[in-house]
């Protein structure tokens, strides 16, 4: 019994492996290096959690946002955790929906990256695209978006909170994150979402 | 006189003294400064401007009497019997008590990459010339910098007196003396006051140091010396190393044994002469776009302050036509975005050139560097009977801080790079790694082109994807191949590694 305690007690302190915290928000060298935790230590990630609505007529935009901790990154190159948000969303133009990924909240993807919004780069005032109503050291969110029948482009989404008179709101600006590309024979070379900014209001 | 009166003629006298004593230091400095100029004057030079100045044409001649054309480089006796060829395009001359040496470095028609050699061409006083090859063998790789056009070596020299009397070669024992010039002066803006080989930008003589090397054998010499991140056997700098005989066997028939030092023995100074050269891949493809006046011509029309603080980014597609003739054709407005451009989908594209606005980081961006993979498989090779290659794809960028390339050294980098593509996990890491990089750099104090350089270069190391980065001259006349610094004593100071291409 003993010895059998001794085996747990010495597996379990073998397989404890130190991760170094890295706030997301700093501007540390280790910044998604294996070894780390890229932790979202100032919990900037949890204002954007739930359901967002941007509607003008019959074009809408819906966004569900959801943060995952610890998330473990493992791949050739890296071996690292992180905390992340992630989302899914429908776009409904004129009546007609044109895109709709928000069953993937539901299936859960195996992934953070399966996700069709993900991401945790935190963005300052200054960075492309420039915030000039941003205070100065206010922080926006940067995060990949994808079309699922046009993977081939490199589109992002940067998020800004605002609560007016107690009305939540985030300002989204949808981009291509190129900066150069060559899609595939006569593909098309947007995302079925208009790029563009969207005010999106926090739904109940 | 009252005691103010006193005080202030004190003062004053005080003052004078001061004055004078500081003077007197300063004149003598200058003085000693005077002095060492006087016996030692480093200078650049090139074969063409050599061969106008008579103490050079006199010693040429002197060399290649009765043999060849007088003062000509073209097929020397020396180069001829030794099978070298003299680069012409740098010289150093040292002017050292009367006596002058000229120093080339020299390629061979087989090259061996473990070292390089420069021809040594020494004039006493009384006008009698003697050549010697002096061949470097580093022992840690050799560490440019383009500013201070000097490097850090640390490794061995082999010292081999040109000789024309065949019959004498080899019979008869030679000692030589070297003496290398080095300096530690610090570099440019650098601190750093690491010793390197001394150039005419080590204009504190205070800072320079000789290092010199006796060695005697059969053929040749040889001896070690070293500086910068190795050690160097010249104790302070200012002893030599004893000789050694090199790998050659003294094996004298007279017992002669090589002093230390050797008041008889031929002398010379010098100092290493390396051309920065990239005989890399990528460069004659670059040259032959900066020949191209369509190349240059898109590459200028990007270039200006309004293109970049405009609202759409513009790029330029590069292709060959069907008689192989290089063309940059404008990528059309609408194929345009505030942050994107779509190049062609042409079999005939082999690249690209495009700008990114003020608003964006002025460097490479993930799939800036990803669409090199797209060249790579949609062009034809038509200008290469249609065989792929992998270097030939490039990418150019304009931006803020330069013309920058990128092509990749081989083909298994653009699989990588496919297939990060191709997972979606590899690839937002793999841009997310890029876009955080930049913003550490945004947010530093003071911004500097080699800071996104920097970031770049590790990017691209990070993912082992073998891929050179190069930056245009502001005339669009060559190109510097830029890589990181491995040196961990220097590159603090000094990050990125400029390499001409030649």
């Amino acid at each position: 019994m003993k010895n059998i305690l001794t085996i747990i007690i010495l597996s379990f302190l073998f397989s404890c492996k130190a991760q170094t915290i890295v706030p997301l928000a700093s501007d540390s060298d280790m910044t998604y290096k294996s070894g780390t935790y890229n932790k979202d230590v100032d919990n900037d990630f949890d204002k954007y959690v739930g359901t967002w609505k941007y509607q003008q007529g019959n074009t809408s935009l819906k966004i569900i946002f959801k943060k995952i901790t610890f998330d473990h990154f493992v791949t050739e190159y890296k071996n690292y955790y992180q905390d992340i948000l992630v989302g899914e969303y429908q776009y409904i133009e004129n009546g007609i929906e044109k895109v709709n990924t928000l069953q993937q909240m539901i299936t859960q993807p195996n992934n953070t990256s399966e996700y069709n919004i993900s991401g945790n780069l935190i963005w300052t005032k200054n960075l492309y695209p420039k915030c000039s109503e941003c205070d100065e050291n206010e922080r926006r969110i940067k995060l990949f978006i994808s079309d699922p029948l046009r993977e081939y482009l490199s589109n992002a989404i940067i998020l800004r909170y605002k609560n007016e008179n107690g009305t939540e709101k985030i300002i989204a600006k949808i981009l291509k994150n190129g900066t150069s590309f060559m899609p595939p024979d006569n593909a098309p070379d947007e995302m079925r979402i208009p790029y563009g900014e969207y005010v999106l209001i926090k739904q109940p | 006189m009252n005691q103010k009166q006193i005080k202030t003629i004190c003062y004053a006298v005080l003052f004078i003294l001061g004055g004078l004593l500081t003077g007197c230091e300063l004149e003598e400095d200058v003085i000693q400064k005077n002095a060492y100029r006087e016996r030692l004057a480093i200078r650049n030079s090139t074969f063409e401007a050599l061969s106008k100045e008579q103490p050079f044409v006199q010693a040429l001649s002197g060399l290649n009497k009765g043999k060849h054309g007088k003062g000509s480089f073209s097929g020397t006796i020396m180069e001829a019997q030794y099978g070298f060829t003299i680069l012409p395009d740098k010289a150093v001359v040292i002017e050292k008590e009367g006596k002058t040496s000229y120093t080339f470095q020299i390629v061979r028609e087989t090259p061996d990459s473990t070292c390089f050699e420069n021809l040594v061409i020494h004039t006493d006083n009384p006008g009698s010339t003697r050549a010697f090859i002096v061949k470097y063998t580093p022992e840690v790789p050799i560490v440019p910098s383009v500013t201070h056009e000097s490097f850090y070596f640390s490794g061995a020299i082999r010292i081999t007196p040109i000789e024309y009397n065949a019959e004498l070669a080899g019979k008869k024992i030679v000692c030589v003396t070297a003496t290398v010039m080095m300096c530690d002066q610090s570099w440019s803006g650098s601190g750093s006051t690491t010793p390197h080989v001394a150039t005419q930008y080590c204009n504190n003589p205070n800072h320079l140091f000789e290092v010199t090397t006796t060695t005697c054998d059969m053929v040749a010499g040889g001896g070690s010396f070293g500086a910068g991140a190795g050690q160097y056997s010249g104790g302070d700098g200012m002893g030599g190393t004893g000789g050694g005989g090199g790998d050659g066997e003294p094996g004298n028939d007279d017992g002669l044994t090589p002093p230390n030092p050797c008041p008889r023995c031929p002398d010379f100074t010098t100092v290493p002469v390396l051309e920065p050269s990239e005989p890399a891949v990528h460069c004659d493809k670059l040259k032959e776009l900066l020949k191209s006046a369509a190349v240059k011509n898109a590459i200028r029309a990007l270039n200006s302050e309004q293109v970049f603080g405009g609202t759409k980014e513009k790029g330029y597609n590069l292709a060959l036509n069907p008689q192989n003739k290089l063309i940059a054709t404008e990528v059309p407005y609408q194929s345009t975005g505030e942050s994107s451009v779509r190049y062609s989908q042409s079999a005939m594209l082999f690249g690209g050139i495009h700008c990114h606005l003020f608003s964006h980081f002025p460097m490479f961006s993930h799939d800036d560097v990803a669409i090199l993979s797209g060249f790579y498989t949609r062009y034809n090779y038509s200008g290469n009977n249609g065989v792929p290659d992998p270097t030939i794809p490039v990418h150019i960028l304009v931006s803020e801080i330069g013309v920058y390339a990128i092509s990749a050294d081989d083909v298994e980098s653009l699989q990588k790079l496919t297939s990060i593509y191709l997972d979606r996990k590899n690839k937002d890491d793999f841009r997310k790694e890029l876009e955080n990089a930049y913003k550490k750099v945004e947010k530093q104090s003071f911004v500097t082109a080699e800071s996104y350089q920097k970031a770049f270069l590790e990017y691209l190391k990070q993912y082992n994807l073998k891929f050179s980065l190069y930056k245009a001259d502001d005339d669009l006349t060559k190109w510097t191949k830029l890589a990181l610094n491995p040196d961990s004593n220097t590159n603090i100071h000094n990050s990125i590694i400029m390499t001409n291409c030649n």
